[in-house]
């Protein structure tokens, strides 16, 4: 189901749909952002790696047609391989024209066919998966009510206790632990979505349970599950922002 | 001695003197020499540049002759001056004798000789102005102003941020190009200019506050700008200029460039910066916050003359914000557009203070009077008090953490403004309100968010409604309310004296045309229009409805009428094999068959026919009960015990035809007949067969037949949701001789039915399978043929005309529903029943993808709810509960 769910939005993004990309871009957009900046230290500077992650997405877009699930590689990988190509396309270039030497860089398919996968390492995987929480709760930001959101980042991501919650908002401890129950739901619902939609393998599909968010209510203790997200929430937002803003006319 | 010293002193004299005039002589020979060497090169500077002028003129350069000529000019004058140098001046320097004659002349042209007299005239003149350095005399007699030196024209363009050096075509009548400020995203040039005494004059008759300085930001087609630019920037031009953004405009074959007021002072970003330069590791302190809050009420107060008169900014971030005197002043009109605009809306703004929903709604081709850019404006403020609270933007959009020591009620503000569109602040008035309530706390840090105006706490400050339209004051002077000179000594420092400050924040209020009341207006007009456009779209929504069901059910009707031919030829076909292949059977098998063929039905009587039956049974029945058996009877039912005890538990006959096994039988007046494939069985029975790799084709009273896939097992998971498990191979050899027994008139269920009642007909099928082989194909195939047995219309993947993305979306939420849990999963259950509730048009989904064991397959269905509590339900699971 998974398969077919995750194959569903490939399907997608081969129809050139312009709100899967939009969706893509926002989850993967930093976290490839993220991935070339440390791999370009030194090398490439903010506006480079800004450029790189957009060609990478047009390298998506064209090699898109040919993507395989049945190679067995996560879809994160691919892209891995496509943002690796990109940067080393872009070295290349750069060498080529210091040097004169006139290296001809590989292609894509080169690149895909006959160079091994890049070893997405635990960094990157992590980041993949941080990215995809970060929607879930975006989503559910979106789909909750503002009130409800509000006192559930209050309690869990900030911190602060129950009273001092309600003392802020002027409700009733009730009240909040209530608001907090809606959406935790929610957030578990949109989890299992996300996570599903943007997840090509059996591991990533465990990742949610390996990191603590246990999407079954039954099973799964409340309070642990809010440590694990508010975990994984400050492990996203809080890492130094990349490339300084640009304006796009 | 004193001749001595006498002597001393003439000798020292006389060498001065004579060192002096060798001195001269040595002088005198180095000019000479320099003024000739010069004088040759300027006449041949000057002969050389004579043909370059004679050829301009041939060639029609009229331009480049008159510089050439101007060359040439100076060259002869330099000429002349270092001819007289050689002749005379040289020789009149060595001989100490410079000319220096002084020639006065008063006002009637004689000539004044007295030295007295020319003293006095030096004393007056002195009084008068001079020439300033760069002004011409006749620009000095005129009065106009000095054009700046080189120099000072260089220093100013240093001193201005820009790179950009004007042409002589980028000159601006009425200004003088000071500066330059760095290029934007458009491209265009942007210069910072002075007003000439004429231009200033000009735009005060127009009623205008003139600026001390402007900004002219032009649009050079010959360097890159295009026609579609211009367009955008123009768009908002009146409006602009209403407001007193943009004092004028000026469009020509090559450029097109607007002037706004120039606004000096430093970037709020620099700005923010610097206050975190000065505050500790954890963030600003309380004076810090206030003043941060101060440059967000300016800006909020901007924003809402904008809005109010009908302009979306869409460019709002901190280095489009400048501070001067502790105010902020919002700056860069290139992206401005009216709210009402029916142009497309684009994704221009800069990142990270952009709503993440325009480009969303962009991307999905809105046009921009179908969102509410105000809001946008309000996401990208929140985003600018995010900036001076962390000195940093907002990487994560909403979500971005906020980790330096701040209010809880400035936090609340900021997720307010960049909360999701429909919880967002509704107008900058709004905004404005929590702004100034924290804005004017002695420590906001003892303010709570519950204390905020628009969480029901008291507004500090109510935006006043504005006065009626005569009341107005002259609309002149908009240009005032924006660059306003601050209140010495107050800025943005909370005034002690509360009412004052209000008092001066509301003057500084916009100026009340467009009123607020007239926005609102503009509001309620455009959420009319929207309606009306609303009602007028869900109008042809339902024509469009009404289309499509006609048409899908002209559809049905199609399919329908080719399924049953389909179903025809089928039958047909399959009649033709099986009389082939029972032709080839022994005799007794073929008697066998036909014995157990179904009896044709009894002609159905008439109304008469079966009044005179009825009479005849009745007739039958009391002769029965007036007498006993007669011997006959006796007879008879002798007979048949015999004949009955000698049939019980007999093959009759066996036989091999072809690999297949087919043997008949009969027992207590039933007959079976088994055809027995290599690996599989056929056989009739009334019962259901003694286990797997059996078909058993049942046969009832009515001579119903029901034949049993091989190898097929069920289980079943629950009353909400079924597994059925199928064999890879079930549309085998066995179903079609199944299909072969339907063709001749018996009806046969190739597999059990699916427990669904049909209400709706339709049944979702996610295939989970087109990556694996044949085998597995087959089943789908088998599956559909099942559900189309039952008179189901399966909807897919596959599924096209005018449905297609009723379904596709149908389909979408399913997948949705099932997340990651796989289809066992009883959360799956529940929010397949949700899915399946929401879509009444559908009776059932059904899931069909690999399983576990390879090679099989697995298929979940979860029905509508209102079958789950029907005892016929329950009876057909249990009936099929049989088959584990």
């Amino acid at each position: 189901m998974v398969q077919s769910l995750s194959s569903r939005f490939i399907g997608r993004l081969k129809a050139r749909d312009p709100e899967a990309w939009f969706e893509l871009w926002q989850i993967f957009g930093p976290v490839i952002q993220g991935t070339l900046t440390r791999w370009g230290r030194g090398i490439i500077g903010a506006e480079t790696v800004r450029d790189l992650s957009q060609e990478t997405l047009a390298a998506l877009s064209d090699a898109i047609d040919r993507h395989d699930p049945n190679k067995g590689a996560r879809f994160s990988t691919w892209l891995l391989a496509i943002a690796r190509h990109t940067l080393g396309d872009e070295l290349d270039r750069r060498n080529a024209l210091k040097r004169g030497s006139g290296k001809r860089p590989a292609s894509l398919d080169e690149s895909w066919t006959t160079g091994k996968l890049p070893t997405a390492d635990t960094a990157y995987e992590n980041a993949v998966f941080r990215a995809k929480v970060a929607a879930a709760i975006r989503q559910t930001e979106t789909e909750s009510d503002f009130m409800d959101f509000a006192i559930y980042r209050m309690r869990v991501f900030d911190g602060q206790s129950g009273k001092d919650v309600a003392a802020n908002l002027g409700v009733s401890e009730p009240t909040v632990s209530r608001r907090l129950s809606r959406v935790r739901g929610l957030l578990r619902d949109r989890l299992g979505e996300v996570i599903g939609t943007f997840s090509f393998t059996p591991e990533e599909l465990e990742e949610a349970e390996r990191n603590g968010l246990t999407l079954n209510p039954k099973k799964a203790d409340d309070t642990l599950f809010d440590e694990a997200l508010a975990e994984i929430y400050h492990a996203q937002v809080d890492q130094p922002p990349g490339a300084n803003p640009i304006e796009q006319r | 001695m004193a001749l001595a010293i006498a002597g001393l002193y003439l000798g020292i004299r006389i060498a001065g003197i004579l060192f002096g005039f060798i001195g001269n002589i040595i002088q005198f020979v180095v000019h000479e020499v320099r003024d000739a060497v010069l004088f040759a090169a300027t006449i041949i500077r000057a002969v050389f540049t004579l043909p370059r002028v004679l050829l301009s003129v041939v060639l029609g350069r009229w331009s480049a002759a008159r510089h050439h000529g101007q060359t040439i000019e100076v060259e002869v004058v330099r000429a002349g001056r270092l001819l007289y140098q050689l002749a005379i001046g040289n020789l009149m320097e060595a001989l100490g004798v410079e000319g220096k004659v002084i020639i006065a002349m008063d006002a009637d042209g004689g000539v004044i000789s007295d030295l007295k007299e020319i003293e006095e005239l030096d004393e007056l003149t002195s009084l008068l102005p001079e020439p300033k350095p760069g002004q011409s005399p006749s620009d000095f007699l005129a009065g106009k102003k000095p054009k700046p030196a080189k120099k000072e024209r260089a220093a100013a363009m240093r001193a201005t941020p820009g790179k950009d050096k004007p042409r002589k075509a980028d000159e601006f009548d009425g200004y003088r190009v000071v500066g330059s400020l760095p290029t934007g995203g458009s491209g265009a040039k942007i210069y910072v200019a002075d007003l000439d005494d004429d231009k200033r004059a000009s735009l005060s008759r127009t009623g205008l506050e003139v600026p001390g300085q402007v900004v002219i930001k032009c649009f050079q087609l010959d360097e890159g700008s295009n026609l579609s630019q211009i367009v955008r920037e123009s768009r908002a031009l009146e409006s602009a200029k209403r407001l007193g953004m943009v004092l004028e405009h000026g469009l020509d074959e090559k450029r097109y460039f607007y002037v706004m007021p120039y606004v000096p002072g430093e970037a709020l970003s620099r700005v923010t910066s610097r206050m975190h330069a000065k505050a500790n590791s954890e963030g600003l302190a309380n004076k810090q916050v206030t003043e941060s809050l101060g440059y967000l009420a300016d800006l909020l107060v901007t924003l809402d003359r904008f809005h109010a008169a009908g302009l979306w900014h869409k460019d709002v971030k901190p280095d489009n914000i400048i501070v001067r005197d502790g105010r902020a002043h919002l700056v860069d009109l290139g992206l401005v557009t009216p709210l009402g605009s029916a142009m497309t809306l684009t994704t221009h703004g800069t990142e990270y203070f952009r709503d993440p929903e325009l480009v969303r709604q962009a991307l999905r081709g809105a046009k921009v009077h179908e969102v509410d850019g105000a809001r946008f404006d309000l996401y990208a403020a929140g985003a600018v008090l995010y900036s001076m609270i962390e000195d940093s933007f907002p990487a994560h959009g909403s979500l971005s953490s906020i980790s330096k020591r701040c209010p809880d009620g400035v936090q609340w503000i900021v997720r307010r403004a960049m909360a999701d569109l429909d919880s967002r602040y509704t107008d900058a008035a709004e905004m404005l309100a929590d702004v100034r309530k924290l804005q004017e706390a002695t420590d906001p840090f003892a303010i709570k968010p519950a204390q905020l105006p628009s969480m029901g706490g008291r507004p500090v400050i109510n935006l006043p409604e504005p006065p009626p339209a005569q009341a107005l004051p002259p609309r002149a002077t908009p240009a005032a309310a924006m660059d306003a000179p601050p209140v010495p000594g107050q800025g943005y420092a909370p005034s002690p004296d509360t009412a004052a400050y209000a008092e001066e924040s509301v003057n500084r209020m916009p100026p009340p045309v467009p009123s607020k009341a007239r926005a609102h207006a503009l509001n309620a007009a455009r959420e009319a229009k929207q309606a009306l456009e609303a009602v007028r779209g869900a109008r042809f929504d339902a024509r469009d409805a009404r289309k499509r069901a006609r048409k899908k059910l002209a559809d049905a009707r199609k399919k329908a009428a080719q399924m049953r031919a389909k179903a025809a030829n089928v039958r047909s076909d399959m009649r033709k094999k099986t009389d082939a292949f029972v032709a080839k059977l022994p005799k007794h098998t073929r008697d066998a068959i036909a014995a157990t063929a179904p009896k044709p039905k009894a002609k159905k009587m008439s109304r008469a026919e079966r009044r005179a039956a009825k009479h005849e049974a009745r007739a039958a029945k009391k002769a029965r009960h007036s007498g006993g058996p007669t011997w006959g009877g006796w007879l008879a039912l002798g007979i048949l015990l015999a004949v009955g005890t000698g049939a019980i538990g007999v093959g009759v006959a066996t036989d091999q035809y072809e690999g297949y096994e087919v043997a008949y039988a009969e027992q207590d007046g039933n007959h079976t007949v088994t055809i027995s494939p290599p690996s599989r069985v056929i056989s009739e029975r009334v019962s259901y067969g003694p286990g797997p790799g059996q078909i058993v084709i049942h046969r009832g009273d009515e001579s119903v037949a029901e034949a049993n896939a091989p190898e097929s097992s069920f289980h079943w998971g629950g009353p909400l949701f079924n597994n059925l498990e199928v064999s890879p191979a079930p549309y085998s050899d066995a179903t079609r001789i199944a299909e072969a027994l339907v063709s001749r008139g018996q009806t046969v269920n190739l597999r059990p039915d699916f427990p669904i009642e049909r209400r709706r007909g339709r049944v979702l099928l996610l295939d989970q399978y087109g990556e694996l082989g044949e085998d597995q194909d087959q089943d789908i195939k088998a599956i559909r043929i099942q559900l189309d047995a039952q008179g189901f219309e399966v909807l897919d993947e596959t599924h096209d005309g005018p449905e297609e993305d009723a379904v596709l979306n149908m389909l979408a939420q399913a997948k949705a529903a099932l997340g990651i849990y796989g289809p066992s999963d009883e959360r799956t259950a529940d929010k397949l029943l949700t899915m399946l509730s929401e879509t009444p048009e559908l009776d059932a989904v059904l899931w069909v993808g690999p399983s576990t064991d390879k090679g099989r397959a697995l298929a979940y269905l979860a029905v509508q709810p209102y079958f789950h509590n029907q005892e016929s339900l329950r009876d057909q699971i249990a009936q099929l509960r049989k088959f584990d």
